[in-house]
């Protein structure tokens, strides 16, 4: 089977929908940063969609491909995951794709982000030349890119990234860098321009420094910065990594928990539970985030698996080793792809106790064996190690009809009033 | 479980059938035998998943235990799915997860399994693994060493995997304090190149009209030879037992009438093989090609550079050849290939409803047997450990539908 008819009429309508979000941001304003986010987002896949007619190529990505590199060789980046997660919430089509996906072969156990991915190549949706894929996260988006590949018939490339984190691997990692070049230099034409990638790389310095400033900033009691914001770093990062959009957003949230941790002030107006929470909550009911810290000042103070970056070293003089060592020390990468015991055990109960929290909160999406795996460990580990309970949650990330978000509700209600209780 | 397994190994003795059938429960039980006798002599016991060279095992003097084997063969022998899926659903493994690493998690939970001295595990069929064997090192508390086997295959990438080798080895050195002996490992690879080399042969001879294997040693070879045993002396008798009988079936064939053959893309579920013997017995369907249990990359040993010709050894080994690879470059050519090499009728797709890497190869598969060999794929969804997914019923009425297709096709070419 092969995709020969491209039809975006999806991809317009995404770009609309976000365009619609960004226009009611900017009527009902909350925070500059909030407002940017989805000015941002759309433009992301705007970009993509304009990029033919401004002669780029581009760079369909799954998770944690060095988007650096695709600046630098003037190409234009698509993320795969970003586009499966942020189109279904505002599209609200998650039925439709997932029915795709079935008639493709895909039954419901396998992650919907995948599912969400094949459906979205089926309907000839993705403006897409070429694919980098990886397995940073899971081996699922292997399989997604070598589809879309297929399906569209356009050259790929795979980066494969080793497991552990020595030097002898951030040098292979490097080497499957050196290759992923030589291959987008032959898909595309352009020769390597190291000066851009410098700026770019200089731009994802920047991004990770204020990345990892805003996360201290998070110790602070009361925090200073809403529940949605780890998910919206996450997901500007994963968009923006290596440019000077990224660089203000990241800059624009510091400034604003700044001023309020200047003024004492917490996000809300009552902290009452700091909570650390463990893998991203269902993309379709952020508003369940809001309804926390509103409801019950229950604030999300802490999430290693998205926020806690590794320690390496940035050497300039060795572009294609820096870049690889700063893709495996950044977070969601390093906690889900290496080892536990060196990255996402650690990282949790370290910031369950310098965060000062009360209770965690698993994010446990069900059709996902990554995620899923580490519970008991890492509630163990937060329980023995940070005197912390945690409650799982089942949810499907993108299925909203996986659970209500009635029930969401009743169970973390049920969590708050043990909090309180052990308060 | 090995009680079990002796019970069916007498019931095999009582009612003989080929070599190979009653080889293969010997072994069986033998192996799993081994793990309980090394805790008693002290004889380090290393737990290991599906694809992690077991030649260095032999040639450091250590008792393996494949995880995947165990937990594939324990439920189907012990009947007790149910109860293994709800010890995983306490500790936080939803039924969507893969059902071979919910089995393995409650085993390591409850505690049966005999108590290892490390554990080493990799990505080499799908990356649930990796936390499978961390799971299994933190809840026994064992030290482990991850094996990062490359995607591709390159002379980087095979440089990088014997570096990744020589490294598991020291691990195991320091925490065994068994050393590897090079010339043990020499002779373990030539082991395993016999293996290979009679694993081919047979394959070779299964493109006979009629095909000379029965359904069930292809998945016996796969399971005895390429997991258990793969390396060792025991392992090469099975594949010459295999070999003679297969050899000595050429021209008659295993069944008195073949009328369907076919093409098996995905391991059949474990709880009931018998559905193997079955097709084959009520509809003379014969699987002519299974490439994930038999279709090896060309490879032979250099014993100059064993760890070296190790790591190329395991690029060329089936199914993880084809799941840790780029689909295009292994899977679906060397389905395409073998399905016309065999002259495939048809082919049949075990799905198993929670692997995303079989899941994501059905349809692209099934579309290059279309097209490019001009056969038709019967895709039955299965768990392969849950009998409640679907039914021995369930899978013959869809294989019998299949089969009527397949029929209707051969009467309108004739
Ligand atoms: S949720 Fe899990 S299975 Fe799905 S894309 Fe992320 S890591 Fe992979
Ligand atoms: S069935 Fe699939 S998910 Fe399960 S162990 Fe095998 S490759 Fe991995």
């Amino acid at each position: 089977m092969k995709i020969t008819v491209r039809d975006d009429t999806r991809y317009h309508q995404l770009i609309k929908g976000l365009d619609l979000m960004a226009e009611h941001r900017r009527r009902h304003p909350t925070t500059e940063s909030d407002a940017m986010y989805y000015r941002l987002l759309a433009d992301y896949f705007r970009n993509a969609l304009n990029a033919g007619e401004a002669g780029k190529m581009v760079v369909a990505n799954t998770v944690m491909t060095p988007s650096e590199l695709f600046y630098a060789l003037d190409m234009v980046p698509l993320h795969l995951e970003g586009l499966a997660v942020i189109s279904v919430p505002v599209l609200k089509d998650s039925d439709h794709m997932f029915s795709l996906a079935k008639s493709f072969g895909l039954p419901p156990e396998v992650c919907s982000a995948h599912r969400t991915q094949i459906g979205m190549s089926l309907l000839g949706a993705l403006p897409a030349d070429v694919v980098v894929t990886g397995h940073n996260i899971c081996d699922g988006s292997y399989k997604s890119g070598d589809l879309l590949r297929h399906l569209y018939d356009i050259p790929g490339f795979v980066v494969d990234r080793p497991y552990r984190y020595s030097d002898a691997d951030a040098q292979y990692y490097a080497g499957e860098l050196e290759e992923l070049v030589q291959f987008l230099e032959g898909v595309s034409g352009h020769k390597m321009d190291w000066g851009r990638l410098a700026q770019s790389m200089e731009c994802s310095r920047r991004m990770m420094e204020l990345h990892q400033e805003i996360y201290r900033l998070r110790r602070s009691v009361p925090c200073p910065s809403p529940n949605r914001l780890g998910t919206q770093l996450l997901f500007l990062g994963w968009l923006y990594m290596g440019t000077p959009q990224g660089v203000e957003f990241f800059e624009t949230v510091l400034a604003e928990l700044q001023e309020r941790q200047a003024r004492g002030q917490g996000y809300v107006p009552q902290e009452r539970f700091r909570l650390l929470t463990i893998f991203p909550p269902p993309g379709h009911k952020m508003k369940l985030l809001d309804w926390m810290e509103r409801e019950h000042g229950a604030v999300m103070v802490a999430d290693p698996y998205c926020s806690h970056w590794g320690q390496f070293e940035w050497d300039d003089s060795r572009p294609l080793v820096t870049l690889a060592r700063k893709w495996m020390a950044s977070p969601l990468n390093r906690q889900m792809h290496g080892p536990a015991e060196l990255g996402w055990l650690p990282d949790t109960v370290e910031d369950a106790l310098a965060y000062k929290v009360q209770g965690a909160i698993y994010w446990a999406h069900i059709g996902c064996a990554q995620g899923c795996a580490l519970i008991r460990i890492i509630r163990d580990a937060l329980r023995e190690k940070a005197g912390i309970p945690t409650l799982v949650l089942d949810i499907d990330v993108l299925d909203p009809s996986f659970v209500s978000e009635e029930e969401l509700k009743d169970k973390l209600e049920g969590f708050f009033e043990r909090l309180e209780e052990e308060l | 479980m090995v009680d079990t397994l002796e019970l069916i190994l007498r019931h095999r003795q009582r009612s003989p059938t080929t070599r190979s059938g009653e080889l293969y429960y010997e072994m069986l039980v033998e192996y799993f035998r081994r793990p309980l006798r090394a805790t008693e002599e002290g004889t380090p016991l290393v737990a290991h998943t599906a694809y992690i060279p077991s030649e260095i095992f032999y040639a450091m003097d250590l008792v393996p235990l494949h995880l995947e084997s165990f937990s594939i063969i324990s439920p189907a022998v012990l009947h007790n799915f149910e109860e293994m899926s709800s010890v995983a659903k306490g500790f936080g493994l939803t039924p969507e997860v893969c059902s071979a690493h919910r089995v393995q998690a409650a085993w390591f939970v409850q505690g049966w399994l005999p108590r290892p001295q490390a554990v080493v595990w990799s990505q080499q069929l799908c990356d649930s693994i990796n936390h499978s064997g961390a799971l299994l090192q933190e809840a026994y508390d064992l030290p482990g060493y991850f094996l990062d086997r490359p995607y591709y295959i390159g002379e980087r990438e095979v440089h990088y995997y014997a570096q990744n080798l020589a490294e598991m080895v020291e691990f195991l050195e320091g925490t065994t304090g068994h050393r590897l002996d090079q010339d043990r490992l020499c002779q373990s690879l030539a082991h395993t190149y016999e293996i290979a080399q009679a694993e081919r042969e047979m394959y070779a001879l299964c493109r006979q009209v009629p095909c000379p294997m029965p359904n069930r040693l292809g998945d016996e070879l796969f399971s005895i030879c390429n997991w258990l045993y793969l390396g060792t002396p025991e392992g090469v008798d099975f594949a010459r037992a295999a070999l003679e009988e297969v050899r000595g079936r050429v021209g008659r064939g295993v069944v008195p009438q073949e009328n369907h053959r076919l093409i098996s893309l995905y391991p059949p579920p474990a709880f009931s093989w018998k559905l193997m013997d079955w097709i084959e017995r009520e509809h003379g369907a014969t699987i002519v090609a299974r490439p994930y249990c038999l279709h090896w990359a060309p490879w032979e040993p250099d014993f100059s550079h064993p760890l070296e010709s190790l790591a190329r050894r395991c690029f060329a080994i089936p199914i993880s050849r084809h799941f840790h690879a780029p689909m295009m470059e292994a899977m679906v050519p060397d389905a395409v290939e073998d399905a016309i090499a065999h002259h495939a009728d048809g082919g049949l797709f075990f799905a198993m409803i929670n692997c995303r890497q079989g899941c994501a190869m059905v349809r692209p598969v099934k579309d290059a047997l279309l097209q490019q060999a001009g056969i038709p794929t019967v895709v039955v969804d299965v768990d392969v450990l849950d009998p409640s997914f679907a039914s021995d019923d369930d899978i013959k009425d869809k294989l019998e539908s299949f089969f009527e297709v397949l029929a209707e096709r051969k009467e309108n070419v004739l």
